[in-house]
């Protein structure tokens, strides 16, 4: 069985080792040349890229707005997903409508979405008609065009896309653990937050950490929305550090550059996931 | 015989109230999405939330009809798609499991995690640019490869995630 298993796993292994820790390790190698994508000469300039990145404003800009949306996002995910897995384990009638409401938009395509939202967000689009209708018009603003509002914009949408991903994480871990144990805590005398606090919360530290870690890795990435719904703009203000990549590499033809910053943000991830990963466990309960 | 009647706390009802508002402004986009489909442009922006009286369906009919929206491709490919990452996905996600299961073999569960997870996790859009150049230039195939390649390593991680919960 053991060997049958690792046989399953060779196929998988081979093909994702191809396609794609070849070309990682490549673009690692590009990381330290000064190719512009294009022409087959390029030059070997050391650790020039790397000491380009720290004079850079506009990527310093990037790290920030991606940090901003990785703390914004990632904490309201997750604290709300907890919450609204634990309401909905409560639940008897209408659970599975709900969690259909909550899932559905990450069963949609990423660009549909930003589309959906444009339409709702823009100046002249659904929320500020919806405003105008209910008489508060005040309220209306133009939540993409504007510098501040555009990057809580790129929040929400974020939110309302990933919510019922992690939802659906955390009550796959609620549902683990034993009802023996809410029964001792009762017998104990335990109050409802008790409950919450000394078993549900310690019994699913390892869905936590698989939730915050992926919702952390998610937006550290975020791209698709932010390229459709602000372009980056207005100014620099909603662009993100895979947004500042992908520029770089394919608008301004410096895929050496890019290389180098993508291979920073690789290095901040791992870290952040090993830092999360040692935590975690010494949160764990056997 | 005694009937027990179950106590409802203030609490309860705010979180359900809660979880209804919260449902209903989830469902929000994708009910405007849906109606605005059997909607003309300009019934959308006089009236966006409005429901659609007569609907029409002039729109569907522009998007099978127009040639450059490649519809019946489109179809045949996600018919395509479908299939082939049906049977990617399964075996993934039943390899993550089945490795994660045994409790023998933990330390190649374990360093398959990793090889997949953070490689993916930190895989930024750059590196899959550049992995995409790679496959055209060096394997002389279609950039398409890329994405089976994460899939399978999500789905044995997401196999491994999910057996780890159980």
């Amino acid at each position: 069985m053991k060997k049958k298993s690792i046989l399953f796993t060779i196929p998988a292994f081979l093909i994702y080792t191809v396609l794609m820790i070849v070309p990682i390790i490549g673009a690692f190698l590009l990381s330290f040349t000064d190719w512009n994508g294009i022409s087959a000469a390029y030059n070997i300039t050391g650790a020039k890229n790397y000491l380009d990145m720290l004079s850079d404003e506009r990527l310093r800009n990037a790290i920030f707005v991606t940090l901003k949306i990785t703390v914004v996002v990632a904490v309201t995910v997750n604290v709300l997903g907890l919450l609204i897995a634990m309401m909905l384990n409560r639940a008897r009638r209408m659970t599975n409508v709900f969690r259909s409401i909550f899932f559905l938009p990450y069963v949609l395509s990423t660009v549909a979405i930003s589309f959906i939202w444009l339409a709702i967000l823009s100046y002249t689009g659904v929320l500020n008609s919806l405003l105008d209708m209910v008489g508060l018009e005040n309220l209306a603003a133009d939540y993409i065009g504007n510098a501040n509002n555009a990057i809580w914009s790129i929040c929400v949408i974020e939110i309302w896309r990933m919510l019922g991903f992690h939802m659906v994480l955390y009550l796959a871990s609620i549902q683990t653990v034993p009802q023996s144990l809410y029964e001792a805590c009762i017998m104990d005398g335990g109050s409802r937050w008790h409950q919450f606090r000394y078993v549900t919360l310690p019994m699913i530290v390892p869905g936590i950490t698989i939730s915050v870690i992926m919702s952390i890795m998610t937006e550290m990435k975020q791209y698709d929305i932010v390229k459709v719904i602000t372009n980056g703009g207005p100014g620099y203000a909603t662009e993100t550090v895979t947004y500042t990549i992908v520029t770089q590499a394919f608008g301004n033809n410096m895929l050496g550059y890019s290389s180098a910053i993508a291979v920073f943000l690789f290095i901040v991830i791992a870290a952040i996931s090993v830092l999360q990963i040692q935590l975690s466990k010494k949160l764990e309960v056997s | 015989m005694k009937i027990k009647s179950k106590k409802t706390s203030a609490l309860d009802i705010i979180l359900k109230i809660f979880l209804v508002v919260l449902a209903v402004i989830f469902a929000t986009p994708l009910y405007i999405t849906l109606i605005n489909i059997f909607k003309s442009t300009k019934e959308i922006a006089a009236s966006p939330m409005s429901f659609p009286l007569p609907p029409i369906i002039d729109n569907i009919v522009q998007v099978i009809k127009k040639s450059q929206c490649q519809s019946g491709r489109n179809v045949f490919q996600l018919f395509m798609h479908y299939h082939i990452w049906s049977v990617y996905l399964y075996f993934s996600i039943r390899n993550g499991w089945v490795l994660s299961c045994q409790n023998e073999i933990k330390t190649v569960a374990r360093a398959l995690h990793l090889f997949f997870a953070w490689i993916d996790g930190a895989l930024c859009n750059c590196l899959r640019s550049a992995c995409f150049h790679f496959q055209r230039n060096w394997f002389n195939r279609k950039p398409a490869g890329i994405d089976y390649g994460i899939c399978i390593g999500k789905h044995i991680v997401f196999g491994i995630y999910v057996s780890r919960l159980y």
